[in-house]
């Protein structure tokens, strides 16, 4: 079990853990709740009743269902190999593996989509060359397809479980495994006896934060199901908000919202129930380094395999969005004869929207990541101390925001605070944008602190306390620095999303107040498809760049 | 190794901790202030007229009526009118004039009622079919659903029969109503047409039509060369031909959808004054003047000759769009359409 | 002066006793240990005198301050006791250097910088750590890593030092070297320690007093000679030294073993106030137990002569442990342990008389 066994006095801490989250959630999403329960103007469960009439949204709740379980396999099982070949064999390359297999995360998910579709839609690159190598008219892989939606994404998510993985298994104690060797087991059986066994926490903490995060995805559903009828919950939401003929379409959306974040609860309890005896302190007060392993005579094709996997998913839609951000002339070829720089000079030399979008996303995703790592610090702290009902509601609520379409929580967000609180008023600035970003992603920091507080056993904050430390000092000195690797994670699973964010910030802006994601759409939308893969790129990079500060501040997770 | 670091690691990790929250809260809190002290001479406009225009009718409203100046939130019509509706549940307008695409969502709004009429002394030179007989929107200008084609693939088209081709098999668009007013014009105007119907659709859709995102998308993939044809915006194909994009539109014979986008006044806004003050400026002949001449925009009003090369009201060529027929039935409209184009 | 009051004190799990009505009282400069089985109690003892778990009942005073009572409501926070602890598991914080982990408690106290680094290198000095100070605990191996908990606990120079099995992760050679130290820095501290262990020869070699727990009840506490030599009943003397607990009867100035009338008898002196046909528990340490091969001939219970004196047993089982050799002997149905000279010529099966040389009668 965690940090402490006994139910200890948390005073501060938990008034201030607990207000968060009724301001950043509770508070909002009231709104939301009421609006579902309203149906021209007063209470009704007619919105529910009409949701749950409407066949089509039980095949889309069953392919939302599907998509999710899809993607939360691929991806935990891509993320988790690797991170395990990275982290604990003695595979070539593995630093740079590290830093690449990171890498489709930092796409944001309508870019990824758009940019996969420049490679594997009907007139992909990789099509086109399919086409001339084979003379065939055929595309080898439709990406409008469940299939491409479900590859879209699991690519787009992997990293997820990778880094989350990487962390515990560099934090895991080396004797756990040793015992099993010495009791003779070889190296597979030891990873099957011990190593997943003890890390399947952790495991099913990315699991289920890759499975919210499918379900709850917009840009991938949308760009690449649309044309075939593939309708998933986060589409159906959409275009019942959007639905602006009908007079309760807010109440129908509110409700599928809710239906939406009703199965995100219902995986998160499945979850912690499978796990409630399985929170082991695997990180005591006296440990070992973990060995690598040797993979021998499958060293050479795991490297080079790894290399190719690794490097295809990363470069392949960067190289696809640079080949369009140096087009010249859409829709002719991509030969070096038609290539060019204006797109990237126009976007970082004479689109001002786009200038200010750079200033603004970058000091809303690190203000955000910030706020959002050190609130949910507290409140994984609080939570990991509660008894296990009052801990899953707290997981519960915290994981809302994040489990409905980004559209609906910046309704929520409209809702809750356009009109002033306390003679203060966030609309309209940035602040509103960072309100929702917190909101809406602070899950993320929050599971990976829980998951690194269960993994430290309760006696080094006990020996704290015994030296006369606080509540407030021992937090500090101790669960602090013990759970960093878990908040350096937090903190850039928080700032990649925040940098290119779309959903959210699209009814949030206003003049002055515009986001990446908002500049990078509205490019789209107006048809600069060069200047969108330009912004796109500088977006990356620059995310690229905060990683790298991020990685030299919070490095050097093998101390622990 | 172990030594320094550590130490160095805790040092940077708290003081960087630190000093961010306190330029967090700084920033925030500039921003914060500086959006609110700038209010009396402002005019709030959501609308989803193109970037480019906007960028340029910005500086020209500022110069025509000092004091004034214009602040825009622009984005895709569906999510003007949602931020639009949240803001009245929640019991504030932010926004002094509406300006979006098509006369059906501003339908909406005033069934929402959203919207405040008001009389324009400018109106008087526009025909009435393309205002709001109660005063409540205004017609600004005219933008057309044309059919848009891939010249390296397809020779200008002459009927939106075209789509028909088996030679386009697998290749024709159709950008989705529900996410476009002026696919739903478009989708409207054609059912309604004796010699086209839902039979035209249901054809489209035999020959391997596909529906699209929205008017962009239409765009973007046939300048990709992913589709040959579809129904688009005249003003957005015209964006990527004038870049070299091998694509062109033609005006087919049983002529192009006119779609009349409509500029509106928000009621219980911040600065109903100047939302006034710019709503006649854009139906004022200066306005309407430079929107032609700059933009190819058709001009609404009758007094107004229109440049070279762009068409004025009586030369073109469009098809009959009922407006209160598109509106009474867009439901419907859209739900049979996604029927036909998933099946 | 009383130091340590415990007064009393009942904790409960899910309403499963695990301390009941425990009253005890330590003195200043004591070293007092708990002992008993796994499940005892002891540790849960433990932390309810920390403050890491709260009584359901009871007082806790250390010092003539009151920590805890459960009648007034007082419960002064962990933090706030001053005490010291070493972990089982010593808890060392992976983060801090052994310098840091040392002193955070004197940090914790606002000592300046320099009388913190004094203090530290005086502490790790006094258990021959001083040149480990700037490394990480995983650096160290277990020993060091014991010390340092002992030096972290010793820190704030606490009014109670509480120690968890401290010694029970480490090897058997290690675990006596480190009973010495502490025992050292216990003589050089003067420090109050409460000790809890299940390891009895930790317990009485370092101990002035020792507290034997059962389920939850203390069922001795005494001093280590009175706790191994005058064991007031039947689980202490089994369990502090392996001592032989027989059901006797006494009758005359005969001795009878329950239910083995004939096999032999023992003159002994009977305590005072032991009447004829009083049935008893005799104690009997393996050390006291005085062996010799019986005759060899006949059958041992017939070929008696009356008048001498011992209980027949049989060998089962010879230990040699290098200095003796422990002999496992049965007599009827009871088992009784002995400790041997090494050289007497025993095998398996063999027939032995025992005599007892000291003894201890625990009423029934």
């Amino acid at each position: 079990m965690g940090v402490l066994k006994r139910k200890a006095r948390l005073g501060g801490l938990e008034t201030i853990g607990l207000l968060g989250l009724f301001a950043l959630v509770i508070y909002p999403l009231a709104f939301l709740v009421r609006e579902s329960f309203l149906w021209n103007g007063s209470f009704s469960l007619e919105a529910y009743r009409q949701i749950l009439s409407e066949r089509s949204n039980y095949s889309a709740l069953g392919r939302t269902l599907k998509v999710g379980v899809m993607v939360t396999l691929a991806a935990t099982l891509t993320g988790t190999g690797i991170a395990w070949l990275c982290s604990r064999s003695d595979m070539g390359g593995r630093r740079r593996i590290a830093a690449l297999a990171v890498f489709p995360f930092m796409v944001p998910p309508f870019i990824g989509a758009f940019s996969w579709g420049q490679l594997l839609g009907p007139v992909g690159y990789l099509n086109k060359v399919f086409f001339a190598l084979t003379g065939l008219e055929k595309p080898f892989f439709n990406l409008y397809s469940e299939a491409g939606i479900v590859l879209v994404m699991a690519i787009h998510l992997y990293p997820l479980a990778f880094m989350t993985m990487t962390k515990a298994f560099d934090q895991m104690d080396g004797a756990l495994e040793e015992a099993a060797r010495v009791a003779g087991s070889g190296w597979h059986r030891v990873i099957r006896d011990v190593t997943l066994p003890v890390l399947m926490p952790t495991i099913a903490n990315s699991a289920l934060l890759i499975f919210v995060a499918a379900i709850s995805n917009f840009g991938v559903p949308a760009a690449l199901g649309f044309s075939n009828g593939y309708f998933v919950l986060t589409t159906r939401i959409f275009d019942a908000v959007m639905n602006f003929s009908h007079k309760n379409h807010f109440s129908i959306a509110a409700a599928l919202s809710i239906l939406l974040a009703g199965v995100a609860g219902i995986a998160l309890f499945t979850a912690n129930l499978a796990l409630r005896q399985r929170r082991y302190g695997i990180v005591g007060g006296k440990a070992t380094l973990p060995s690598r392993v040797p993979l021998d005579k499958f060293h050479g094709w795991t490297t080079a395999l790894v290399w190719v996997f690794i490097s295809f998913i990363a470069a392949a839609p960067l190289v696809a969005m640079a080949l369009t951000a140096v087009t010249n002339v859409y829709g002719l070829p991509a030969t070096p004869a038609n290539w060019s720089l204006k797109h990237f000079s126009y976007v970082l030399g004479k689109m001002p929207a786009a200038q200010r979008a750079l200033k603004n996303s970058f000091i809303l995703s690190v203000s955000s990541a910030s706020l959002a790592v050190i609130f949910s610090g507290i409140l994984a702290y609080v939570a990991a101390k509660s008894a296990s009902t009052k801990r899953s509601a707290i997981e519960f609520v915290a994981t809302l925001p994040y489990a409905i379409p980004g559209t609906v929580l910046a309704l929520s967000m409209i809702l809750a605070f356009n009109k002033p609180i306390f003679g203060f008023r966030l609309y309209d600035t940035l602040g509103i944008i960072l309100l929702a970003y917190v909101a809406r992603y602070f899950i993320f920091p929050m599971r990976s602190v829980l998951a690194s507080l269960d993994r430290v056993s309760g006696d080094l904050e006990e020996a704290a306390r015994v030296s006369g430390a606080g509540q407030w000092r021992r937090f500090k000195d101790i669960v602090l620095p013990v759970i960093k690797p878990g908040i350096v994670l937090g903190w850039f699973l928080v700032l990649i999303p925040t940098m290119h964010e779309l959903t959210v910030s699209v009814l949030l802006w206003s003049v002055g107040n515009e986001t990446l994601g908002v500049a990078v759409f509205t490019l789209q939308e107006s048809g600069g498809i060069q200047s969108t893969a330009a912004l796109a790129l500088v977006t990356i990079a620059l995310t690229s760049i905060l990683r790298w500060i991020s990685g030299k501040i919070g490095g050097k997770e093998r101390e622990l | 190794m172990l030594n320094c670091s550590g130490i160095l690691n805790r040092r940077v990790l708290s003081t960087v901790l630190k000093n961010l929250v306190c330029l967090i809260l700084v920033l925030v809190g500039i921003v914060s202030i500086e959006a609110q002290t700038k209010t009396s001479g402002i005019v709030t406009i959501y609308t989803s007229v193109p970037e480019n225009l906007m960028n340029e009718i910005a500086p020209l409203f500022a110069k025509a009526r000092p004091g004034y100046s214009l602040k825009v939130y622009r984005s895709g019509t569906p999510d003007i009118m949602a931020k639009l509706e949240a803001e009245a549940k929640s019991g504030k307008i932010n926004a002094d004039v509406v300006w979006v695409a098509e006369t059906t969502s501003a339908e909406d709004l005033k069934d929402l009622n959203l919207l405040r009429p008001y009389t324009s002394s400018e109106a008087t030179n526009i025909p009435a079919q393309l205002k709001d007989a109660a005063g409540y929107y205004y017609g600004s200008r005219l933008i057309n659903m044309v059919l848009a084609y891939n010249t390296l693939k397809v020779k200008e088209p002459k009927s939106w029969n075209a789509m028909l081709d088996p030679a386009y098999r697998g290749k024709v668009g159709i950008p989705s109503p529900a996410n476009s007013g002026s696919a739903l014009y478009a989708l409207g105007s054609i059912v309604n047409r004796a010699d086209m119907g839902w039979k035209f659709i249901e054809a489209v859709r035999a020959n391997g039509g596909v529906q699209l995102k929205n008017n962009s998308d239409a765009v973007q993939k046939v300048a990709s060369g992913e589709i040959f044809l579809a129904i688009a915006l005249d003003y957005q194909v015209k964006n990527f031909r004038d870049s070299g994009s091998p694509i062109s539109y033609a005006v087919p014979e049983e002529g192009l959808v006119m779609v009349v986008s409509p500029v509106a006044l928000l009621k219980g806004s911040p600065n109903p004054k100047g939302g006034e003050i710019f709503l006649e400026y854009v139906l004022s002949k200066d306005c309407q003047e430079f929107m032609s001449a700059s933009q190819s925009v058709v001009p609404v009003r009758t007094d107004v000759t229109p440049p070279r090369g762009v068409p004025s009201l009586e030369t073109l060529k469009a098809m009959q769009s009922d407006a209160v027929f598109i509106k009474k039935n867009k439901g419907a409209l859209v739900e049979h359409f996604v029927s036909i184009m998933t099946k | 002066m009383a130091n340590i009051e415990i007064d009393g004190i009942t904790k409960t799990f899910e309403s499963k006793p695990a301390v009941s009505d425990v009253s005890f009282e330590i003195e200043d400069g004591e070293f007092v240990s708990l002992l008993g089985p796994s499940g005892c109690g002891k540790t849960t003892l433990l932390r309810c005198i920390i403050g890491l778990l709260r009584p359901d009942e009871g007082r806790i005073a250390i010092g003539g301050q009151v920590m805890f009572d459960a009648k007034s409501g007082v419960d002064i926070p962990t933090e706030k006791r001053g005490l010291g602890m070493v972990f089982q598991s010593y808890a060392l914080w992976p983060h801090l250097r052994v310098a840091d982990n040392v002193g955070y408690p004197l940090k914790l106290r606002g000592l300046p910088r320099s009388a913190i680094d004094e203090k530290v290198r005086e502490l790790l000095e006094l258990v021959d750590l001083g040149d480990v100070a700037e490394r990480f605990p995983r650096e160290l191996s277990g020993g060091q890593q014991q010390r340092v908990a002992l030096c972290r606990a010793l820190a704030s120079q606490p009014k109670l030092l509480l120690m968890d099995e401290p010694l029970s992760n480490l090897d058997a050679k290690l675990r006596e070297r480190v009973r010495f130290e502490i025992k050292n820095v216990q003589r050089s501290t003067g420090v109050t320690i409460l000790y809890v262990t299940h390891d009895q020869a930790e317990a009485l070699s370092m101990s002035d007093r020792i507290g034997v727990m059962k389920e939850g009840k203390i069922a001795q506490i005494g001093s280590p000679t009175a706790v191994y030599a005058r064991p007031s009943n039947g689980f202490v003397a089994d369990f502090v030294g392996d001592g032989n607990v027989l059901p006797v009867t006494v009758s005359g100035h005969n001795m009878w073993l329950k239910g083995g009338e004939n096999l032999g008898s023992l003159r002994l002196e009977l305590p005072e106030g032991m009447r004829d046909g009083q049935e008893a528990f005799l104690v009997v340490r393996p050390e006291d137990c005085v062996v010799a091969p019986a005759p060899s001939s006949g059958s041992p219970a017939s070929a008696r002569d009356k008048d001498e004196e011992g209980i027949i047993a049989t060998v089962q089982q010879l230990l040699y442990r290098g200095r003796d050799k422990e002999a496992l002997l049965t007599c009827g149905a009871r088992r009784l342990r002995a400790i041997l000279n090494p050289d007497m010529p025993l095998r398996p099966d063999s027939s032995v008389i025992v005599k007892f040389k000291r003894f201890h009668f625990i009423g029934k």
